[in-house]
Order: C-alpha cells, then sequence, then structure tokens
C-alpha cells in the first residue's frame, strides 16, 4: 500500500491476539514494520532492544496496563510517539496517575475504524514530537 | 385533655403524663374498640391538621386511605388479641388530603381489671427518611450503572474492534470477486452501525477531541441514518422543522446521544404509519439572556402513563420490558445539566395521547465541560 514508511516501526500491543495481530496486518498491508505484542512486558523486552517510532497500545491489559507499558518504554525510548486504545470509558484512573508522574497521552475509544487508525498514525509521524 | 385518667394513677401523676404526651414528637392516638378516636395530643394536631375538638369521638377510618381501609378489622382483631404491633410502615391521610408515610406503634389499653378497653397509637411521619432512602437507592443504582455500562462497553467494543479490522483486511485482497466486495462493503457499514450504536446507548463514551461548533440539521441527519430502517419497517412519517443553518457548540458525541435516545422512544412508542415531528430553533433564554436552542421531538404514540411519568428519569426504567435499557433518558438529562440545559416533557394519560420532549441546550459550554479532554 506503501501510505506509512517502511523504517517506521511499530508496536502493536493488546491482550486480546484478534486485535493485536489483524492490527499488526494492516499496519504491514500500508507499509509499516509492525509487531504484535499481547502483554506489555514483552513489548517492553522489544523496544529495549530495537526503540520504535510508534506503539499503539490497548490501556486495560492483566498485569501491566498499557498506560504503565507506554510510560516505561517512553522512559528509554523518549522520541516514540504513543497511540491509546481503549474499549471503556473508565480508564480514568490509570490516565490519572500517568499525568502525575508526568505522562500525557491520547487516547481512542475502540472500536476505531482502520482507516481513521492509519490516517491518526500517519499524522502522528508528519508532526515533531 | 381527652385522655380519661385511671384509677390506679394518682391525679399529679396523670398531669405528668399528659404533659410527656403532648410533648412528645410523634403522634400519639387513642381509640376504643369500635375504632373511635378518644385522645388526640399536639403532636396529632401539627401532622393531620385536625384539632382534638374536630377529631375526638370520630371514627379512626378518617386518617385511613380507602383503599387501606381493610387493614383497621386486622388492627383491631389483634387489639382485642391483646397483641402489640410495632412499626407497621403504612399511609396515612392529612386533613388536606395529603399523604404521609408512617410508622405505627399500637398497643393495646387496659382498664384497672386488665379487661381491654381501647388501643394507644404512636404515629411518626417517615415522608422524609422514605425520601432520604430513595436517594441513597438512586446514588447506589448510578454506581452499578458507571460498573455495568464499564463491563458491557469492554465486552461489546474488543470484538467489535477485532471484526472491524478483519473486514478491513479482507477488503484489501486482491482481485476479490465484486460480490464479495459489496458484501464486505455491507458488513463494513453494519459494523459502524454497530459501533456507533454500542458507544452512544452506554452512554459513557468520553470525547477525546475538543468541543467544537456543529450544525444542527447535520447532526440530525446523522442520526436519524442510525434509524432508517426502523422507521421504513414501521412507515413512519417524520416532519423535519429545522431551521437551516442553526448551529450549536458542544461535543459531538454528546449532542448526538441525547438526539438519538428522544428518537428512538419516538420511534419505539409510535404505532405503524405514526408520525414524528424533529424541530430545532435558536432561543434567548430570559431573564438571563443566554443564547442557546430548544430541540423539540414528538410523536402521535403511546403517551406516558402518570404513574411511568415519575420514573421517567430513573436509571433502568424503562417501559420497554426487554428491549430497553432504561438509560437513556436518564443519561440525556444528566448530560444536559452537566452544560447547564434542560429538559421538558409533555404527555397525555390516555393512548394514543403522544409525547413531545424538548431540550434546551446552552449555547456556552460551562469551564469544566470545555475542559474535557
Amino acid at each position: 500500500m506503501g501510505t506509512g514508511s517502511e523504517t517506521h516501526r511499530v508496536l502493536v500491543i493488546d491482550d486480546e491476539a484478534d486485535i493485536a495481530d489483524s492490527l499488526t496486518d494492516i499496519l504491514i498491508l500500508h507499509g509499516y514494520d509492525a509487531v504484535a505484542f499481547h502483554d506489555g512486558l514483552s513489548a517492553i523486552e522489544s523496544a529495549r532492544s530495537h526503540c520504535p517510532n510508534i506503539v499503539v497500545s490497548d490501556v486495560v491489559m492483566p498485569k501491566l496496563n498499557g498506560v504503565d507499558t507506554v510510560a516505561a518504554i517512553h522512559e528509554f525510548c523518549p522520541e516514540v510517539r504513543i497511540l491509546l486504545l481503549s474499549g471503556q470509558a473508565l480508564t480514568t484512573d490509570i490516565l490519572e496517575k500517568a499525568r502525575a508522574s508526568g505522562h500525557e497521552f491520547e487516547i481512542l475509544p475502540k472500536p476505531i475504524h482502520p482507516y481513521l487508525l492509519i490516517k491518526k498514525i500517519s499524522l502522528l509521524m508528519a508532526n515533531p514530537t | 385533655m381527652p385522655l380519661s385518667p385511671m384509677k390506679s394513677v394518682p391525679t399529679n401523676s396523670w398531669n405528668i403524663l399528659a404533659a410527656i404526651v403532648d410533648s412528645s414528637d410523634d403522634a400519639i392516638i387513642s381509640k376504643d374498640l369500635k375504632g373511635n378516636i378518644t385522645s388526640w395530643n399536639l403532636s396529632a394536631e401539627r401532622l393531620f391538621g385536625y384539632r382534638p375538638d374536630e377529631i375526638i369521638g370520630q371514627s379512626i377510618m378518617l386518617l385511613i386511605p380507602p383503599e387501606l381501609q381493610h387493614d383497621e378489622t386486622d388492627i383491631l382483631a389483634k387489639i382485642r388479641a391483646g397483641e402489640k404491633i410495632d412499626h407497621f410502615q403504612t399511609i396515612r391521610v392529612k386533613k388536606n388530603g395529603e399523604r404521609m408515610e408512617v410508622s405505627l406503634t399500637i398497643s393495646p389499653v387496659r382498664d384497672e381489671r386488665g379487661v381491654i378497653v381501647g388501643a394507644a397509637k404512636i404515629l411518626r411521619d417517615v415522608t422524609k427518611q422514605r425520601k432520604l432512602e430513595a436517594i441513597v437507592r438512586t446514588s447506589e443504582r448510578l454506581a452499578s450503572v458507571g460498573r455495568l455500562a464499564a463491563t458491557v462497553a469492554h465486552e461489546i467494543n474488543n470484538p467489535l474492534e477485532a471484526v472491524t479490522n478483519y473486514v478491513y483486511l479482507a477488503k484489501q485482497q486482491p482481485d476479490l470477486p465484486p460480490k464479495i466486495k459489496q458484501y464486505l462493503d455491507s458488513a463494513d457499514t453494519a459494523l459502524a452501525r454497530v459501533a456507533h450504536i454500542a458507544q452512544q446507548t452506554l452512554g459513557f463514551y468520553r470525547e477525546t477531541f475538543q468541543p467544537g461548533k456543529f450544525v444542527v440539521s447535520e447532526i440530525i441527519d446523522d442520526v436519524m441514518t442510525i434509524y432508517e430502517r426502523k422507521l421504513k419497517y414501521k412507515r413512519l412519517n417524520i416532519d423535519r422543522r429545522v431551521d437551516s443553518g442553526l448551529t450549536i457548540s458542544g461535543f459531538e458525541g454528546e449532542m448526538k446521544q441525547m438526539l438519538s435516545n428522544l428518537i428512538t422512544n419516538a420511534v419505539d412508542a409510535c404505532r405503524d404509519g405514526g408520525k414524528i415531528i424533529i424541530a430545532a430553533r435558536a432561543t434567548q433564554q430570559l431573564p438571563s439572556n443566554r443564547h442557546g436552542i430548544w430541540i423539540t421531538v414528538a410523536d402521535n404514540g403511546a403517551g406516558i402513563s402518570k404513574q411511568d411519568k415519575l420514573n421517567l428519569f430513573t436509571p433502568f426504567f424503562t417501559t420497554k420490558k426487554n428491549l430497553g435499557t432504561g438509560l437513556g433518558l436518564w443519561i440525556t438529562k444528566e448530560l444536559l445539566e452537566k452544560r447547564g440545559g434542560r429538559i421538558r416533557f409533555r404527555s397525555g394519560d390516555s393512548s394514543p395521547s403522544g409525547t413531545v420532549i424538548s431540550l434546551y441546550i446552552p449555547e456556552a459550554l460551562p469551564d469544566s465541560a470545555a475542559a474535557i479532554g
């Protein structure tokens, strides 16, 4: 498809494998170097060895939630762009906690149409952090 | 003093007892075994509005609503048997016809030989207490609405996201037969509608965008697309009376949600071939001179019964049995009040009388609403 850039690495994190895998396929189709993860810890491990350009993550996940995951990645990959997706609105507590420790993240409601997500990601990549 | 002293009580003690009775905050009433009132203290006068000279000698039935008068037979039977009735919750009627919820304790009164000659009632007005309990119950229900919505939203939105992605991926496959492409396009449209409805009706969709200015007729167009099939199926006639160019500031999702809740009720209330009027106009509220709009949705459907009107804005209250969530009007009112608007409705008691619901939406957003990000 080629709307993205070959060099842009995207980590897609969602504990629902269907969502992580399908989103990854869509991003690959649009020319991104996308990799799927089904938990936050393995995504952090991957980011440690190779900083991604973008992280697209679910918020409510077992073990490590999405906000703590992206905050951890942001610590050692300060240039990374973050996009959070959530199926429920009651994630305010998690976001408030992140805000208190200096992290401000944008959160999009699920379901988001792939067309809009791609548009959002290319906008994020076009704007400097 | 209406109470007659018993032989065993010295006059001095009787005066003390009478003073205690009269200074009590509870109504203290006595009656004979025929149910005629024999004494009436000051609190009874204050609660019911009858003076002692008006009520003493009258039947206790005067204080009991007609539909509960059979209770008195049971009460008198228990008293005759020497039983006490503790904290009986019931309704009594004041002199002005107003009803109050009361808690009653009734004990037999015996003469000096121990023979039961009547009953003494201690009665407390618990109307306020009941109202407070109702408020507590409502707030507990509100909290459970929040928890339920969060769970349901999560369970629905995640699979929707996955299916939307799969349909998108399928559509990207090269050399798709035109028929398959057409099926996938239809599936995509249907999914978008489900996603929209889930976000609208579950009601806890937080906007991630800043508020904007919207053309009211366009918002109505968007909402009407959700109901296209239903309108066609019920052959409903839609009369739109919306000023062109009318705009309103706010969060798009909230505006659509409020309107959609009104329209879905109107559609459900209408019989086949019914009519719905959707009107919107600019307004200036006096004396504040606040600018805003009135949006009105009127139907010629079944109307709302007197009893249902009392619960119209209570969460989980629905007349649609399993088809309704009972959240629509409650959410609409919450959203409106959050931005300083209000809701009003008019509906007859007899069916079909139709219902008219209007929303006043002020143009200016409160500062707190503009800060939601």
